[in-house]
């Protein structure tokens, strides 16, 4: 708690938001980054 | 130039190993300022032995105190520690290094000191390393870290200075401050490589208060930020999730218990969730701790979060249903607990919807059982407001007149329901009657109970302006 952790369903959700975030701006950076 | 600003109240015990880690730093801090709040001790002398810029004031209180030091700092980058808080030799390299990557502000991640041990600790160490590479990171992901861990963060000098100094009306300063800087649109990182070891609480008595502290302290942040809250996706999402959790634990608790009556047998999938959990989290937390350490933590870690929720459940009930604000805590230092009293607003405005509550029941009851209305109305009000006064009971010294006056309303409500209109009849309504007045007119007078004092200091105290009121505590 406070920040620190949590469990539940909600945790879930976070996680998979903040990993799709992170995976969606990975993308955006290697893409970014490429030669073409 | 690179400053450190360290509060202290009578913390010449640790102070030291606090500022041997800082001036032993592979980036080299240029200025150490130490607030020496209300110290008996020889924290002054400890300080001015490193060479740091020694402030004595009178405060009372952690953020106060910091903007006290604040205006003695010169340098642009500030580094904010606890007395109690022993940093990573490459901390403030690191933190620094955030900054220039182009944070607002940044914080460490925590870790109880390595010497300690107990079933507190252990589950504490187990929940820092698992927010290290789980939850923190995905409140920086999303762009709302939760809370600057007080203990150990950096910032911009002028960042601080632009919100107006150290916010400290609440009782968590590091998480309002946080949610300030969020606010005036700046940014946050989490600095998960930069370390900072402190002292947790090792007994039950200590950690339950602490826990109480910071669940009051996050109910009290995000009611006072709310306008925020409500604009920011990003912020929905981290605070929405966490409040979700907590919600859901009466519904997980009553989902367990029906589980068990009606089909044991299930529980084995209950068993097998606990474990993945377990496997996930044990592997998560080992990347920053000992497998011996993340192996007995966790099951320490997940016994202690059941009790973290419970502490946070009823602080939720507390700061935001009942509107009894933690405003003062006992730590080290040995100020008085506070509990501010609820308003009478808020009472009359507990009472309406109980009322209400009980009514549309009522009507449902009636429909369903075939029964008078009126009867069940009467019955129901009864209960409702006995719920009603439970749930404050908390707030109240008057329990004996409560107990009094429920006791009859509900014993009178029952009666009312099960007897003709005969003189018992009339005798059970005025026992009702009575019985709301009395506990109403009980609930509705003036609290003289505050928190775990008693009470005669609050009234006068509480007219006070937050710091003076510590002060004023006994």
């Amino acid at each position: 708690m406070y920040g620190h952790s949590h469990t539940g369903i909600g945790a879930l959700v976070l996680t998979a938001a903040a990993a799709a975030k992170g995976g969606i701006g990975y993308l955006v950076r290697v893409i970014a980054s490429s030669r073409w | 130039m690179i400053s450190v600003l360290i509060p202290a109240h009578n913390e010449s015990g640790v102070l030291r190993e606090c500022l041997d880690a800082v001036t032993a730093q592979t980036l080299p801090v240029d200025e150490i300022v130490v607030v020496a709040d209300s110290c008996t001790d020889d924290t002054v002398a400890v300080a001015k032995s490193y060479g740091a810029v020694v402030v004595e004031t009178e405060q009372g209180g952690k953020a106060a105190s910091q903007d006290v030091g604040l205006s003695y700092v010169n340098g642009d980058v500030l580094i904010c520690i606890d007395a109690d808080t022993i940093i990573a030799v490459d901390a403030v390299e690191k933190l620094v290094g955030e900054l220039e990557a182009g944070a607002d502000a940044t914080c460490a991640n925590m870790l109880p000191m390595p010497q300690q041990r107990g079933f507190w600790v252990a589950n504490r160490r187990f929940a820092y390393a698992l927010g290290r590479y789980w939850w923190r990171w995905c409140q920086a992901e999303v762009g709302r870290l939760m809370v600057l861990s007080g203990c150990a963060y950096a910032l911009r000098t002028e960042t601080v200075r632009s919100i107006g100094g150290f916010p400290g009306k609440l009782i968590t300063c590091d998480m309002d401050l946080t949610w300030s800087l969020y606010r005036a649109g700046y940014k946050t990182s989490f600095c998960h490589t930069a370390l900072a070891y402190t002292y947790d609480p090792e007994t039950f008595k200590v950690y339950t208060k602490q826990m109480r502290r910071w669940a009051s302290g996050f109910f009290q942040n995000f009611q006072a930020h709310r306008g925020h809250v409500v604009k920011s996706p990003a912020a929905l999402l981290v605070v929405g999730s966490l409040l979700l959790d907590l919600l859901m634990l009466p519904v997980t608790y009553a989902f367990v218990v029906l589980l068990a009556v009606h089909d044991p047998g299930r529980l084995r999938w209950l068993v097998l969730s606990i474990a993945v959990h377990g496997v996930i989290t044990t592997f998560i937390a080992s990347r920053t701790i000992t497998w011996k350490q993340a192996i007995v933590g966790f099951p320490c870690y997940w016994i202690a979060n059941w009790w973290n929720k419970a502490i946070y459940f009823w602080t939720f009930i507390r700061e935001w249903i009942l509107g009894r604000h933690y405003a003062s805590w006992t730590g080290r230092q040995g100020r008085a607990t506070v509990v501010a009293p609820m308003s009478r607003r808020r009472k009359i405005g507990l009472i309406t919807a109980a009322a209400a509550a009980a009514l549309v029941v009522a009507d449902w009851h009636a429909a369903a059982a075939d029964i008078s209305l009126p009867d069940t109305v009467i019955l129901l009000l009864a209960i409702a407001a006995a719920a009603a006064f439970s749930l404050s009971f908390h707030c109240t010294p008057r329990y004996l007149t409560l107990t009094s006056c429920i006791s009859t309303a509900v014993a009178g409500g029952l009666a009312l329901n099960r007897v003709p209109v005969d003189a018992v009849w009339w005798f059970a309504l005025t026992a009702l009657t009575v019985g709301v007045v009395g506990a109403v007119l009980a609930y509705l007078g003036e609290d003289t109970q505050i928190g775990h004092q008693g009470g005669a200091a609050y009234s006068s105290a509480a007219r006070l302006p937050p710091l003076a009121r510590m002060n004023a505590m006994p």
